[in-house]
């Protein structure tokens, strides 16, 4: 897996290619921006040869009037059959004024693969954060759970204990 | 000054020149001589012309779209902007075709809609049928007529609502089509009132509104409803090779506008059309869209979502085969709170074709409340076809909800072996396979355009075997 945490301003440009047959990779992004930060992802999977597979998964959140534009791209060429790709990108706008841009990309030339992506840009859920705080949380305590639960689902569970200390980092830069 | 232009006539008070002087004489290419010839051939007031004069310089000045499908096969000098319908007849039947000809005989397309669609003939009788819908929403204070004969007939309500959803500036083809419009519909329905039949274009019985460079307005104040088709599944042979169509929709306060289209143009066409809604407090607008002919289209119907509680939807669907790009796709504007988006967007590529779906979501700050839904799905029958997704979404409103998928898939196996074992032969499954694809799409249609697609397809299948 490549794993990369983005914390403030930052223009990253990360291409996973799949150019040996069987390959198989998974790219994790998470990021949090606040006051003016402007963070710019370009991400890119290619596919050239048969039979990989690849996982794109970009999260994280933005306060005050930090902005994101995440490009995301899935290529799979016509030599890449049996080849497949997930994009999952979502962003948590914490505060008005915070903006998130997204653009998944799909350029797909061989059919017998599988290749999809999905997007989601919201805020926290208002109820969840009720629930925690009728038990005695403050409203900062209960960010701070929502925000460390949204972003170590990135990854799935044997893999959370090692972006713990990540999320930790990405969560206090938000939230701090 | 009295004038007899197209069986009406009228009173100019605008102090323009007779156009009997002008000697028509058709020449390519595009300059401030022939703009003004057309709008002089039309008897326009003065306005229109100034308008379409700004609109030319506007054209020159823009570069050609560095994104989307193919354009550099377009030579605009090589063009005839402006032909009389008589001029842009084929010479005959042989002349059509033998593929377009095939497909007719197979759709069982009615002899004489043949020869229309075909461009054999400049005039399709209808007369009958036309004449006495005219009579039902003249009664109802409906006003469908041709583009020109509206602007001759209601110049001031057209003046107050022309180019004000396209302007001239939008891009490159829509600054073309204000100079050079010539056809297309002007629909205004007055407030409370639903049309209940759809108003086609097709009934119109004018060759000329299959033309280049239509440009159709539709108003629809407030508390009415009204559902507006145009084209249709069968292949029309096109003469001209660029199609720059502008479609203005207001829809005020509580009101309903649905537009289907179905454009099947032969495949010479660059179809490149500008299609945008204003949409007001708790008005809905529905847009769907069918594309299947064209050698390239790039077409993106859009919603303007202005007042609070309005409502947009896209329905897309497009068709490639070998040789075509089909880019298409949606744009919703969230401008205004508790407004809600649907984009649906299904296309099938094959043989070498390529569809793109190409879109924009937008939630502006303040737009609280809004809520969309985006879902293209792509489905590729062979090896040698391609499809691409290219969404935008654009946030800035945190308490808005938006969510957007995309999968790219072909025909698969287990389907296949299913309905084959089941006695269906591989061409029949797989017309079933992809009509159960569109289906979202296509029920959504009136019905006789349903059962022709349907057929169309199957049709299409039928050399994807072997």
């Amino acid at each position: 897996m490549v794993f990369v945490a983005v914390i403030g301003s930052k223009t990253k440009q990360i291409t996973i290619p799949f150019a040996k047959e069987g390959k198989e990779e998974q790219l994790v992004v998470i990021f949090a921006g606040k006051g003016s930060d402007r963070i710019e992802l370009n991400l890119s999977a290619i596919h050239r040869a048969p039979r990989t597979k690849g996982r794109i998964t970009v999260r994280g959140v933005l306060r005050d009037r930090a902005a994101i534009r995440v490009r995301g791209l899935i290529k799979i060429e016509k030599n890449a059959q049996w080849s497949e790709d997930f994009l999952d990108g979502r962003a948590l706008l914490l505060d008005e004024g915070a903006q998130a841009e997204i653009l998944p990309y799909l350029e797909i030339e061989a059919d017998a693969v599988r290749a999809s992506h999905s997007a989601a840009v919201g805020m926290l859920d208002q109820e969840q954060l009720f629930y925690l705080r009728s038990r005695g949380l403050s409203e900062r305590q209960a960010q701070g759970l929502l925000v460390a639960g949204f972003l170590d689902r990135a990854v799935a569970d044997p893999w959370r204990k090692k972006i713990a200390s990540a999320v930790e980092e990405v969560k206090a830069y938000a939230l701090g | 000054m009295k004038k007899s232009f197209g069986g009406l006539a009228r009173n100019y008070q605008f102090g323009f020149s007779d156009p009997e002087k002008y000697v028509f004489k058709s020449e390519k290419g595009l300059s401030p001589k022939v703009v003004e010839k057309i709008s002089a051939l039309k008897g326009e007031p003065s306005w229109m012309r100034e308008f379409r004069l700004r609109a030319l310089t506007v054209f020159e000045e823009k570069p050609r779209p560095t994104w989307g499908a193919d354009l550099s096969g377009i030579n605009f000098a090589d063009i005839y902007y402006y032909l009389r319908p008589t001029d842009r007849l084929v010479g005959s039947w042989d002349a059509v075709p033998s593929t377009i000809r095939r497909t007719y005989e197979r759709l069982g397309i009615p002899r004489a809609e043949r020869a229309f669609l075909a461009g054999v003939k400049a005039q399709y009788e209808s007369e009958v049928v036309y004449g006495s819908l005219k009579e039902a929403l003249a009664r109802q204070g409906v006003i469908f007529l041709g583009m020109d004969e509206a602007l001759a007939r209601y110049p001031d309500l057209v003046r107050e609502y022309f180019g004000t959803v396209v302007p001239p500036q939008d891009n490159k083809f829509a600054a073309l089509n204000s100079a050079v419009w010539s056809g297309g519909s002007f629909v205004y329905v007055p407030a409370g009132v639903r049309v209940a039949l759809p108003l086609q274009a097709y009934f119109r019985i004018n060759a000329r509104k299959m033309g280049q460079f239509e440009r159709t307005l539709i108003i629809a104040e407030e508390g009415s409803f009204v559902h507006y088709v145009e084209g249709c599944t069968a292949p029309v042979y096109s003469v001209d090779s660029l199609h720059a169509a502008v479609v203005e929709i207001i829809v005020k306060r509580g009101a309903r506008v649905r537009y289907t289209t179905i454009q099947n143009w032969s495949r010479n066409v660059y179809n490149l059309v500008t299609k945008r809604a204003w949409v007001g407090a708790e008005a809905v607008m529905e847009w769907v869209d069918g594309n299947l002919g064209s050698k390239v289209t790039m077409k993106y119907p859009s919603v303007y979502l202005m007042g609070k509680g309005a409502r947009g939807e896209v329905l897309s669907l497009a068709y490639a085969d070998s040789g075509q790009w089909l880019d298409a796709g949606a744009k919703a504007i969230h401008a205004a709170p508790y407004t809600s988006s649907l984009i649906i967007s299904k296309s099938v590529s094959r043989g070498g074709g390529r569809t793109s779906y190409r879109g924009l979501l937008e939630i502006q700050p303040g737009a609280e409340g809004s809520r969309s839904h985006v879902r293209c799905d792509a489905l590729l029958l062979d090896p040698r076809s391609r499809s691409d997704t290219y969404p935008t979404m654009r946030v800035s409103e945190r308490r808005s909800s938006v969510e957007h998928e995309a999968t790219v898939t072909r025909v698969g196996e287990e389907q296949l072996f299913y309905l084959r074992s089941r006695g269906i032969p591989e061409n029949e499954a797989i017309s079933l396979v992809v009509n159960g694809f569109v289906e979202p799409i296509v029920k959504n249609l009136p019905l006789e355009y349903a059962i022709e697609l349907n057929r169309l397809i199957e049709l299409e299948m039928e050399g994807s075997v072997g």
